[in-house]
């Protein structure tokens, strides 16, 4: 098999370019830390979610000192917590933290999104998708299903607030009696 | 010699049956590609926000299953007959394959047309990709295994053809354009087994109310099993071109047949190995899966580089031949004119611009910031959009009347349509890339939310929903222009002869490549060994965590006993008999 | 026409994404041109090209 010269160094290119490209990727893993969604969690019944220890009540939890959980809940056609348009409290969390979302679904496959961040994972009944993230400033941020779920995919949106770190302490508060009375909104 | 029809009249009329098929397809794509982005983008809504998912699933099931895939059998039958200098080897055979996928493509397409009827309780608004716990109509799982079905006994047409052929020429090469249809179909074949057991062991009795639930990641897994591999088999007829005729339109030959054969060889071994990538972004799936999809993905690059090398060294070749010189003026000396030509070179260019971006999605950890937003509609409008539809469309200008035997109606237009095809498709996927990269999602109706808005990193978002709407309407235009010149073509009275249908051989021909390459037992065990390889774990870890059949989650649209439904109708029409 | 019908037809095609990828590409350099401005350089650049090539061919040429 004879193989012009050109092609021979455009071949060898090509595989440099496809190395780099690797090696560009696997950088991004291990040097830079960013981890893919992967099976980390434990499964769930999406059935008996109102039965569960942490996606019974979801919502934010402190865990450390500047470490928080958050447990998320999609379904036709919001999150809770999140969907502030269905009533429910937004995702409030203070600046400087690192939090870890766990995102699960009650009926059908969805997304939850972060608009203008990283944070973009799928929400599939039965999985759960953790994803750990630090919100380094203060600000607002939209949450919306980037699956198609149905008829009214388009509506379904949440919102995220990050506080300053002093003022969260109240809002701290805020957010856990605002879980207990939210519980049972969606039934 | 003379044209195809002249040879084959009887193959020409299948085929020609397949292509046209295939633009009544793409008529009906088209139409819904374009209401559904002026809908978007909010420049005209005159359905409601909840039928167009409807829209959305016709437009993507209409072109990329029903449009590629006829017109795929149409191009390979050419492929086979031409090369191997043989007629089928039995027309009714051939005929039943056609008729069956017409049978699904109409089952299925009409299961999802009848989302509109609000009165008949039947629909399939799950889009191309049918993920459960979302649920169609069983018709439309029907459909598809009729169509697929329709589909593997095309290549056992082929295959057979190949073998009858093999007999009398038992130590002669696989002549390339053959080869170039086996390998797919090898591909196509384990592909598609994934689809087979996705739906006929899950979904279809799950929508009949056999089973209570699926397992969501099993199906959507085994779905992009296949999901990928398919891109490949829309690609494949428009590599064939680019490899068989584009040469000869540029007026000289091949570069190399043994490269050809060994692209063919590397989509065969690594387009299956590599659905995950579709799902970096799953919970399930451990990241080491996903690590090596991402590396095989980005192998899967290999065989374009090789084919633009060779695309272009082919096209610079008959460029010389033509009396071409120089480091550039010789791009002056091609058959600009020929709107064949033309119009693959232009899909050509584009599907560079698409390849590049599809680096930027199988990067699994950048995946992170354009997973299911407009990007990756924008990265695929330019590959099966335009590097596949345009191909074809090219394509069409040379095939049509080589398989009537008529003269194209209007050469110009043709030459208008496919540059109109690429000035539209600039502006619609660099609006979809540019919203992408904001976090615009794809799959809406009503990119459009309360709680917060997008922001543009240049201009406005109005801005690039008005630039996406052009490209629609430009699209839409050009779409118009080839179906009329296809229709005045195909009722044409002027009998012209539209030129030898020859493929010319290449400048290397296949005595240069290695014998092995032609060794398609070995290749299939390779493709084989590979899937085995890349799925099982995965598989197997969905399995025992999720279950076989999932554990809970209800079916939507609520699920309806469809089995008794079924029998209450048989029983009913039987009366109405008596 | 220095240039065929057709010729012109595809250079314009051509020029199309040049001139929309141009307008990213500045911004990404920090200049922003409105979509005025873009009109007004495509305008410009196309009218360039038929201009060119509509002039009467040089003696010297052996173009068909």
């Amino acid at each position: 098999m004879n193989i012009h010269r050109y092609e021979k160094l455009w071949l060898v290119a090509a595989l440099v370019l496809i190395v780099g490209f690797i090696a560009t990727i696997t950088y991004g893993s291990v040097g830079l830390g960013i981890a893919m969604i992967d099976d980390e969690a434990e499964t769930v019944n999406p059935e008996k979610l109102n039965e569960h220890e942490d996606f019974g009540e979801p919502g934010v939890k402190q865990v450390g000192e500047n470490e928080y959980e958050v447990y998320v809940r999609a379904w036709q056609f919001g999150f809770d917590p999140g969907s502030v348009e269905a009533g429910l409290d937004p995702i409030e969390v203070p600046a400087n933290s690192t939090v870890t979302f766990y995102i699960t679904s009650e009926d059908v496959i969805h997304s939850f999104s972060v608009v203008g961040t990283n944070i973009n994972t799928m929400a599939i009944p039965g999985e759960v998708s953790s994803v750990t993230v630090e919100f380094d400033e203060p600000g607002e941020y939209g949450i919306l299903c980037a699956e198609y779920c149905g008829a009214g995919h388009h509506t379904m949106e949440g919102k995220i607030i990050v506080h300053p770190e002093d003022e969260y302490a109240i809002n701290g508060t805020d957010v856990e009696t605002g879980n207990d009375t939210t519980d049972e909104t969606e039934a | 010699m003379g044209a195809y029809i002249d040879h084959f009249p009887r193959e020409a009329k299948l085929i020609r049956s397949a292509f046209y098929t295939s633009f009544i397809m793409l008529a009906l794509g088209g139409i819904f590609g374009v209401i559904q982005t002026l809908h978007r983008t909010d420049v005209v809504r005159f359905i409601d926000s909840a039928d167009y998912y409807t829209v959305l699933t016709a437009h993507g099931v209409f072109m990329v299953i029903a449009f590629t895939i006829f017109f795929l059998v149409g191009m390979f039958t050419w492929a086979v007959t031409t090369s191997l200098e043989r007629p089928l080897e039995d027309m009714s055979f051939s005929w039943l394959w056609f008729l069956m996928m017409t049978v699904g493509a109409v089952i299925t397409g009409v299961t999802i047309l009848l989302g509109f009827v609000e009165s008949v309780d039947v629909s399939a608004d799950v889009l191309f990709t049918f993920y459960a716990p979302l649920q169609a109509h069983p018709l439309f799982y029907i459909g598809l295994v009729l169509f697929v079905i329709g589909t593997w006994l095309a290549g056992a047409d082929w295959f057979r053809s190949w073998w009858a052929w093999k007999r009398e020429n038992p130590d002669e090469r696989i002549p390339l354009p053959t080869f170039m249809v086996l390998t797919t179909m090898i591909m196509w074949y384990i592909a598609t087994l994934a689809i087979a057991v996705s739906i006929l062991a899950f979904l279809l009795p799950w929508s009949l109310g056999i089973f209570d639930h699926v397992n969501p990641l099993l199906t959507r897994t085994l779905f992009w099993f296949f999901g990928h591999p398919i891109v490949y088999f829309w690609l494949m007829p428009a590599y064939m071109m680019w490899y068989l005729l584009l040469p000869k339109f540029a007026g000289g030959r091949l570069f190399s047949d043994p490269l050809a054969r060994v692209v063919f060889i590397l989509f065969l071994l690594l387009s299956t190995p590599v659905g995950i990538h579709h799902q970096y972004m799953d919970p399930g799936i451990a990241e080491g899966f996903k690590f090596i999809v991402m590396t095989n993905t980005m192998f899967l690059l290999l065989p374009s580089f090789l084919t633009a090398f060779t695309v272009v060294a082919s096209i610079e070749h008959g460029a010389r031949q033509r009396g071409g010189d120089g480091y550039f003026s010789w791009l002056k000396s091609l058959p600009w004119r020929e709107p064949a030509f033309t119009g693959m070179a232009l899909a050509g260019l584009m599907f560079a611009a698409g390849g590049f971006s599809g680096m930027i999605n199988a990067g699994m950890n950048i995946n992170y910031l354009v997973h299911n937003t407009l990007w990756v509609p924008g990265h695929f409008h330019l590959t099966v959009g335009t590097a596949v539809a345009l191909s074809f469309m090219a394509g069409s200008y040379w095939l049509i009347p080589q398989m009537t035997g008529r003269r194209l109606a209007s050469k110009p237009i043709a030459l208008l349509q496919v540059v109109l095809w690429f000035v539209g498709m600039t502006f619609m996927a660099n609006s979809m890339h540019r919203s992408g990269l904001i976090g615009i999602p794809r799959r809406t109706a009503e990119p459009q939310y309360q709680g917060f808005e997008f922001e543009a990193a240049l201009g406005s978002v109005s801005e690039l929903n008005a630039q996406l709407a052009i490209g629609a309407t430009l699209l839409f235009l050009s779409l118009t222009l080839f179906l009329w010149n296809m229709l005045i073509t195909a009722f044409n009275k002027s009998a012209e002869s539209p030129g030898e249908n020859v493929i010319p051989t290449p400048l290397s021909g296949p005595d240069d490549s290695p014998a092995v390459l032609d060794n398609m037992k070995l290749w299939t065990a390779i493709a084989v060994v590979l899937v085995i390889l890349a799925y099982t774990l995965p598989l197997a870890s969905i399995v025992s965590r999720g279950g076989l059949l999932g554990r809970g989650g209800d079916a939507f649209p609520v699920s309806i006993d469809y089995l008794a439904l079924f029998a209450q109708v048989a029983l009913e029409s039987a009366a109405g008999l008596v | 026409m220095r240039i065929s019908r057709s010729g012109l037809l595809i250079l314009i095609g051509i020029l199309i994404p040049v001139i929309v990828e141009l307008r990213t590409l500045f911004d990404m350099l920090g200049i922003e041109i409105s979509v005025a401005g873009t009109l007004l350089i495509g305008v410009l650049a196309i009218g360039v090209i038929v201009f060119w090539a509509t002039l009467p061919e040089p003696d010297d040429s052996d173009a068909a």
